[in-house]
């Protein structure tokens, strides 16, 4: 058979193609003239005649060079321009966007696996980031919240034990202390605009009752100063807000409601100014509504209705009288409210602050009563923008470690769509070289490959913002939930969201792309055009990128796993928690008599007759009362206790302390162990006295007997407020689900006649509880109808309830956890399946030489588990890191806990196995044959 | 269209035209379509393999054609080209044209002749 190629090749050298074009022009050419010289060969002329005749076809030396060169150099018009520079920036880009979304049209399956891919890791993190942006981030939807200021105190040493929130950084003052901040910025008008102060109805939302067109109602009322409304800038959607008149006593009684409020209980009736409501009793007239946007000055809680600041007995702040005197407004150490200013123009906070602190101090030095010069707190000024943090404090460490949890995914997102660009980019090998060949620049080819992969991850960013909107709006109900249902958060979509977004898809764009990108235009032209992939180790080099990826996306399922893996047993160990009190059948409800006008006395009287009424109800086995509804968060902690006698430091002592109804150990379920419980023969009229806990005795009567001791709440002991302990019980935990070892202590209601306040009834039915909510309602609205039941429910109820958080955080992590998984088991498949593609003219020849098919069965899972353990290995190692900045939000399991570790690494193992099955069965099956004929 | 068609691009545009409308039907390689072409034609147009070749690369380069490898059991494999969805409306276009040309012709022809 004549040779052609050689013939062929000569003349097709002065076009200085690549060496790939060539061959390939002249297989096609050769095979062309070999047709000519067999039909010739058939029509009788010789074999020289007849290859003579065929080469003549090649016209000359010169003849197919002349008219190939305008061809292969391209000056026929493109239809697209192959990276041989453009003049224009921008129509480059262009022309780039434009090659791009035809590459991805032409593989559709690759690009919608990748843009779905992603669209998960941007989606997620658009989600976090969303509920950041909505409660860290966002400021107050007031005028010019950047000049708002927060006032602020700080103390390295000496808390104030009668602090709203006990910390030793507080945003709380007294009344006293706002009007000298008052006085102080009306004679130096210079420094602020306004000054205001404002304090919650009540510890709990639904503080308030309203009584509308006769029937009670609760909502969550505020109180606040006249400057309240100007001084925010918010401008009352309908009517006014409140004024420094309604702050004159004897003043008619002014209310402005919140917009969702006026929705809610008023079906946004358009007469509502002028409208009379009772609150606690007392008659309002609703002045005003907010507009839509106003939450308040904290974020995540929102009053439904805001009133003067006013001293009544029905509507204190925070529903609570100071101790000695009956008023919120001579008591100079009762700090119960929060005080904002607005700066004027062109003042700062620091000028501000220092024309202000003197005045504090010397406050604090009069009223407070320092124990030395140097315990006396300094006074700050805090940003304001964005009100008042409350819920900041307890969402931020969980919403950041969710943010490194969707971080982490996002990561595995790009490590998997790299791995899929990486196997592509090993298939358009011929395509780049050819472009290569023709004069493309390196940096004009990477910049094309980058904008595809940009385009991609724009794709999926947009789809992703879509995923976050409504995960989002699940996301923000889970933690309202999680958040005692009281949430209200604007989790929109607003320009910060979209620029993250936008930011993230853009990197992450460049981040999974640009490595194929730099390794796809650094292609091999020679072997590139050589579909014969000979060399056995030339592969294993080939593919180590995109074994490291594989490695990077197992260690970071493994680390979301993990996390997942403590969570759930966290939440299963809360669940399974002994609390120290039987839950069963246990109902519970409040009431907030005081509200109503009910105090002293007459309030002891009131809860001792309902007792008396509910006990006698059929299917009520027992009832009590109890200050603090167990698990509401909230409790009395007194950070003194002094033991008669004792010379221990009271300032290291403190202990939770309730006031209780009669039987209320039998009731609840936790056992006496020595002496009695509290009784019906505790009243006003006898000695006070305390019902203590094994922890409270083991602290301070360590080995001894304490019934009979003495002790009182205070930094020394003071026998006329003392109580004399007469019972010892079994620890319980009543407060908080996150159990604290603390010592407890309980008196009797009916002592406290002058302090007592709301109350909440426990109630253990005989059967399923919800069986007598009507006859308790029954009961209560007999007593007295205007008396509505504040949060009715089962114990299991709220127990599950409060608990909602540790579900979120068990079920978030789990989700993460198993897309985590998956992504990562798809790109280990993917790596196999593609390596086993590539290789199966390797598997051919080692099956040829006798490979059995076991044999490769074996080396390609053995390839699949080896990056598996590796990246399980490294994932255990970067968990064993990590895990202690989750250990505070973990409970009744160890961040080291070797159970969860194993049970991840076999899980992961396992699935990986399966993973790599598919791919190596394939393998198994590959025919010799076929497989040495592959190219 | 007022324009000069030299002789040799006035053959590219017909040859062009032709391989078109050949591969139309279905996907043929290089060496069929130069026999079609002489048969056709009673041998009054041969295409040589240095105009061919470069030819359907024009085409190729155009999206009107789109080759690709195949590889027969027993045979070396060969380069198909089939017509693209592009080629078929540039083939549909040129076909009318070619039509009202010759009619064109025809009628002019008839006249004088008549």
């Amino acid at each position: 058979m004549p040779e052609w190629k050689p013939e062929i090749l000569r003349r097709l050298g002065p076009l200085k193609l690549s060496s790939t074009r060539e061959t390939e022009i002249a297989e096609e050419v050769a095979q062309h003239l070999e047709d000519r010289y067999q039909e010739l060969l058939v029509t009788g002329q010789s074999e020289d005649t007849a290859f003579r005749t065929a080469i003549d076809e090649l016209k000359g030396e010169d003849f197919l060079a002349r008219n190939l060169r305008p061809v292969e150099r391209g000056l026929y018009r493109e239809p697209v321009a192959l990276g041989t520079g453009s003049s224009n920036f921008f129509a480059g880009i262009l022309q780039d966007v434009r090659y791009a979304l035809r590459m991805l049209r032409k593989s559709p399956g690759f690009t919608s696996v990748a843009v779905l891919t992603l669209a998960f890791g941007i989606g997620a993190n658009t989600a976090i980031f969303s509920v950041i942006n909505a409660i860290i981030l966002r400021s107050l939807p007031v005028k010019d919240p950047q000049h708002l200021v927060l006032f602020q105190w700080e103390s390295d040493k000496w808390p104030p034990h009668f602090s709203m929130t006990g910390w030793k950084s507080d945003f709380s003052f007294s009344y006293e202390e706002f009007k000298e901040f008052s006085a102080q910025q009306n004679a130096q008008q210079n420094m602020m605009s306004s000054v205001f102060a404002f304090a919650p109805l009540g510890f709990n939302d639904q503080n308030t009752t309203v009584g509308i067109n006769g029937e009670p109602t609760l909502a969550d009322g505020a109180m606040v100063t006249g400057q309240y409304f100007s001084g925010l800038g918010v401008t009352p959607l309908l009517g006014r807000g409140i004024t420094d008149a309604d702050e004159n006593p004897g003043a008619p009684r002014a209310l402005v409601i919140s917009y969702v409020y006026w929705t809610r209980r008023f079906a946004r009736d358009p007469s509502i100014i002028g409208k009379s409501v009772t609150l606690n009793g007392i008659p309002f007239t609703i002045v005003g509504v907010t507009p839509g946007n106003f939450y308040g000055i904290s974020v995540g809680t929102e009053p439904d209705l805001w009133v003067a600041f006013d001293d009544k007995p029905n509507m204190r702040p925070w529903s609570m009288a100071p101790g000695g005197t009956d008023s919120v407004f001579t008591e100079r150490d009762w700090l119960c409210l929060n005080i904002m200013g607005r700066l004027k123009d062109g003042v700062t906070r620091e000028q501000a602050q220092g024309a202000l602190d003197a005045a504090f101090h010397q406050f604090v030095t009069a009223n407070w009563h320092p124990p030395k010069e140097s315990d006396i707190p300094h006074f700050i000024l805090a940003p304001g923008s964005q009100g008042l943090p409350v819920v900041q404090d307890y969402t931020a460490q969980p919403i950041y470690m969710l943010m490194v949890a969707v971080g982490l995914l996002l990561m595995i997102a790009c490590a998997n769509v790299a791995t899929l660009l990486l196997a592509r980019a090993n298939s358009r090998k011929k395509e780049i070289s050819v472009r290569l060949a023709i004069g493309a620049s390196r940096s004009r080819l990477i910049r094309q490959l980058l904008t595809e992969s940009v385009l991609m991850s724009a794709l999926g960013g947009l789809l992703g913002l879509v995923f976050a909107n409504r995960s989002t709006q699940a996301l923000i109900a889970l933690i309202s939930r999680a958040n005692n249902g009281t949430m209200i958060l604007d989790a929109g979509t607003d320009s910060r969201v979209l620029f993250f977004t936008f930011l993230i898809a853009m990197l992450v764009g460049i981040l999974f792309g640009l490595a194929p990108a730099l390794r796809a235009s650094k292609a091999d032209l020679l072997s590139a055009m050589k579909d014969n992939v000979s060399a056995v180790s030339d592969l294993r080099k080939k593919h180590r990128p995109g074994e490291s990826l594989i490695v990077v996306q197992v260690a970071a399922s493994v680390v979301l796993m993990i996390a997942a893996g403590l969570f759930v047993r966290t939440l299963a160990n809360f669940e399974r928690y002994n609390f120290g009190f039987d839950q069963r059948n246990l109902l519970t409800f409040g009431l907030a008599p005081t509200r109503a006008g009910y105090h002293d006395a007459r309030l002891v009287n009131l809860y001792t007759q309902l007792l008396d009424r509910i006990q006698v109800l059929p299917g009520v086995r027992a009832a009590t009362l109890i200050e603090n509804a167990p698990f509401s968060g909230w409790s009395s902690k007194n950070s003194s206790v002094s033991v008669e006698g004792s010379a221990q430091n009271p300032s290291k002592s403190g202990m939770y302390w309730q006031r209780v109804g009669p039987d209320f150990f039998s009731t609840m379920g936790i056992p006496i162990v020595l002496g009695r419980g509290i009784q019906r023969t505790d009243t006003a009229a006898s000695p006070k006295v305390a019902v203590v806990d094994e922890t409270f005795t083991k602290k301070y009567f360590p080995g001894e007997n304490p019934l009979g001791h003495r002790f009182s709440l205070s930094s020394k002991y003071d026998p006329a407020n003392s109580y004399e302990i007469v019972g010892v019980v079994r620890p319980a935990e009543l407060t908080d689900v996150n159990p604290g070892v603390h010592p407890k202590g309980y008196a009797s209601y009916a002592q406290f006649p002058k302090t007592l306040g709301q109350m909440f009834f426990e109630v253990r039915a005989e059967g399923p509880p919800a069986t007598i909510f009507s006859e308790l309602r029954n009961a209560v609205q007999q007593a007295d109808a205007s008396l509505p039941l504040i949060a009715l429910k089962t114990q299991a109820e709220e127990t599950s309830e409060a608990l909602s958080f540790q579900r979120l955080l068990a079920r978030l992590t789990t989700i993460f956890g198993l897309l985590a998984l998956l992504l990562a088991m798809i790109g280990l498949y993917g790596t196999l399946a593609y390596a086993v593609t590539r290789k199966t003219h390797e598997i051919g020849i080692r099956m040829a030489l006798g490979a059995k098919p076991t044999n490769v069965l074996g080396m390609v899972l053995r390839q699949g588990i080896t990056l598996t353990l590796i990246g399980v290995a490294v994932g255990v190692v970067a968990t064993l890191g990590a895990t202690r900045l989750i250990s505070s939000m973990i409970f009744g399991v160890s961040p080291y806990d070797p159970l969860t570790f194993v049970a991840v690494a076999a899980i992961l193992s396992i699935v990986a196995l399966l993973a790599c099955y598919i791919p190596a069965r394939r393998a198994m099956k590959v025919d010799p044959m076929v497989a040495l004929r592959y190219e | 269209m007022e324009r000069t068609i030299s002789q040799t691009e006035w053959k590219r545009g017909s040859a062009e035209f032709l391989i078109l409308s050949l591969v139309e039907a279905r996907p043929r390689h290089g060496y069929e379509i130069s026999k079609l072409i002489e048969q056709r034609s009673g041998g009054t147009i041969r295409f040589h393999v240095a105009s061919l070749y470069p030819m359907l690369y024009r085409l190729e380069r155009r999206g009107w054609l789109q080759g690709r490898w195949v590889e027969k059991s027993g045979q070396r494999r060969r380069r198909y080209y089939r017509v693209t969805r592009q080629g078929r409306r540039v083939l549909a276009s040129q076909l009318r044209g070619w039509r009202q040309f010759v009619a064109g012709i025809h009628r002019i022809t008839e006249t004088e002749n008549a």
